[in-house]
């Protein structure tokens, strides 16, 4: 029970100082610092995570959030929130690279899915439905479609109906989606001339690392991230969220 | 508010399960890719686990003040795991021991064919075909974030939006009869659509045009012409499935009344049945008492050389007796609420369509 009220009293602290819906313009604003390499970095170096060039960056901690249980009834928080770090690394044009090292204790959860192969023609049954009561691990970052300084962040919840959001999302077993929101349940494929993202992810150490780079980030520009820890059956809404974090100097 | 609810009666009385019906919509919508362990139809043997396994026991539907009950999401077991016989090893691999399935086998739908109960002496079964219920009440509309899931205006018929369903599978776990399936290769939930593409056509549904038993009657259940209405609100002998659960299902059961315990032939239904009544009470609610009795009458009439309009009724001849397909009526339909039932209808309350959930978003 008191769990539960210290998350509504999260989510209340997270709409009076980042969603706008309060009249206070936005405070305490988090910075991640943007690490800058001697040399131009191209896209395929910082997509490979073990790369030099990230040690030009510095790591952040990042605090996650647990959301309530809303619909489900069967699901509560057991108080875990994974330990999460961040480097974010300047890239020519406008661009950023972004990892996200987030602890996860089974990171092969949905290993099944990997394993819905065509069992060929001699067998009767086609590819299957191995696992329909596990969900994948997945990973988001949202970025405002609207780049650069904000006087007041978008929901957090998918952005709203004035600040859609581009979101750089990544489920297990079937990659990367790059998808678009303006509130919640709104969030859909974009469209073919959204700018691009792509995101590596692998199993790291206790745990996954997400590698994006993402278009068109200008400085300031604010950056939320979300995981979902399949084995604790997270989907949707049920996941660890971040407050909003700019893109620093 | 929906203009008209298509609805469906089983008479549980005349089904040899045969699946028949299982194989006739395995084979229209469910033999693709990722379809394996869904069945939209499935005829299960009562008393038994049911399919997927113990799902009348894993929760969903609402409780009394209309919040969705919490539920288990079936496993892979509770669906059973596939498998296969390797016949070319037994027939031109020269193996000579038997041919053994891949897996074992652990559950499969109807894994508990024709075992049944014992009772006083008797052995007892009764095959319960199951599909979705196209509920006035859908829990599983009700949980889905997205509005995925819609009901039709115009004849009731709960849909999922495959492009909409991100298979969040809150909708599983909200329906309690888990008629909803997860496909792990499209990544969305599926169920059964009511051959809406048939009726459309004026085609009644695979499951129903194939029953060998004419177990099945379809039609619209506010129109007084079909016989669905005459079953459900007019002679009141058809019940919804676990009504306690609170979505007011339309596919209603004709509970089974006969034969008599073995040695009683005089008995009347209710004086010693062969179904234990608490078993049907636990499936029906207890307006199965009632029903039994009327239909023990009736059968009595026409054993005494009556003519029992019920009886004859129930034994659909025809497919124009059995099946009420109105394209014409629904495609007309003006939007208004459907409420035609007797205050006190062991059927359920009014029917009343709240929610007609669409795309808005
Ligand atoms: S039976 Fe289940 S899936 Fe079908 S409408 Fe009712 S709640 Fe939804
Ligand atoms: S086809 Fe008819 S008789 Fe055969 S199992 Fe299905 S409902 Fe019963």
């Amino acid at each position: 029970m008191q769990r539960n009220l210290s998350v509504l009293l999260i989510l209340a602290m997270v709409a009076s100082l980042q969603t706008g819906l309060s009249a206070e313009p936005r405070i305490g604003a988090l910075t991640i610092p943007t690490g800058t390499a001697p040399g131009p970095v191209t896209g395929d170096v910082a997509l490979s995570p073990a790369d030099p060039v990230w040690t030009y960056a510095v790591p952040v901690e990042v605090g996650l959030h647990r959301t309530p249980s809303l619909y489900s009834g069967g699901l509560f928080d057991n108080g875990r929130k994974p330990r999460t770090t961040l480097r974010l690394l300047g890239l020519p044009d406008n661009r950023i690279a972004l990892q996200l090292t987030w602890e996860d204790s089974t990171p092969h959860s949905s290993e099944s899915l990997a394993s819905l192969t065509d069992r060929g023609a001699d067998h009767i049954y086609k590819t299957r439905t191995s696992a329909p009561e596990r969900f994948p691990d997945a990973v988001c970052v949202m970025v405002p479609q609207r780049r650069g300084p904000h006087e007041r962040y978008p929901s957090l919840m998918m952005g709203d109906p004035e600040n859609p959001v581009d979101l750089y999302f990544w489920k297990e077993g079937r990659g990367f989606e790059h998808l678009t929101g303006s509130g919640r349940g709104t969030v859909a494929a974009a469209g073919a001339d959204a700018p691009p993202g792509q995101v590596v992810v692998s199993p790291s150490g206790d745990g996954w690392q997400a590698t994006w780079i993402l278009p068109d980030i200008a400085p300031a520009t604010p950056l939320a991230f979300a995981v979902w820890d399949g084995d604790d059956q997270q989907r949707d809404g049920l996941k660890y969220f971040s407050l909003w974090y700019e893109v620093g100097p | 508010m929906s203009s008209h609810q298509y609805a469906v009666v089983l008479d549980l009385n005349k089904c040899i399960g045969c699946q028949t019906c299982t194989i006739a919509c395995k084979k229209q919508w469910t033999d693709g890719d990722g379809m394996g362990a869904m069945y939209w139809n499935n005829v299960e043997t009562q008393p038994g686990t049911g399919y997927p396994r113990g799902y009348h026991t894993m929760g969903g539907g609402f409780d009394e003040q209309r919040n969705l009950r919490p539920s288990s999401l079936p496993t892979a077991e509770d669906y059973g795991v596939p498998f296969e016989y390797d016949y070319s090893q037994r027939l031109f691999g020269g193996r000579k021991k038997p041919v053994m399935p891949d897996v074992k086998p652990e559950y499969t739908p109807n894994w508990d064919e024709d075992v049944g109960g014992f009772e006083r002496g008797n052995p007892y079964y009764f095959y319960l075909p199951r599909l979705c219920n196209h509920c006035t009440h859908p829990a599983c509309l009700e949980a889905c974030p997205r509005g995925a899931i819609y009901k039709r205006q115009e004849d009731g018929i709960v849909l999922i939006d495959q492009e909409r369903c991100r298979g969040y599978r809150h909708c599983i776990e909200a329906c309690p009869y888990k008629k909803i399936y997860f496909n792990e290769v499209t990544g969305t939930s599926q169920k059964c659509i009511f051959c809406y593409p048939r009726l459309e056509r004026g085609t009644v549904q695979a499951c129903m045009a194939q029953c060998p038993g004419r177990i099945r009657f379809v039609g619209l259940l506010d129109d007084p012409d079909s016989p669905v209405h005459k079953l459900v609100r007019v002679h009141r002998v058809a019940l919804p499935l676990f009504p306690e659960r609170g979505t007011h299902p339309n596919v209603f059961y004709v509970p089974p009344f006969s034969p008599p315990r073995t040695g009683r032939p005089d008995a009347g239904v209710l004086d010693d049945p062969r179904f234990p009544l608490d078993y049907l009470k636990y499936l029906f609610s207890d307006a199965v008492v009632p029903v039994l009795s009327k239909l023990h009458g009736e059968l009595l009439k026409a054993q005494e050389g009556g003519r029992s309009e019920l009886l004859q009724l129930l034994i659909g001849r025809t497919a124009k007796d059995r099946f009420q397909i109105v394209p014409e009526k629904v495609r007309k339909a003006t939007p208004g609420p459907v409420s035609d039932a007797l205050p006190d209808d062991p059927a359920g309350p009014p029917l009343t369509i709240v929610s007609t959930s669409t795309k808005e978003d």
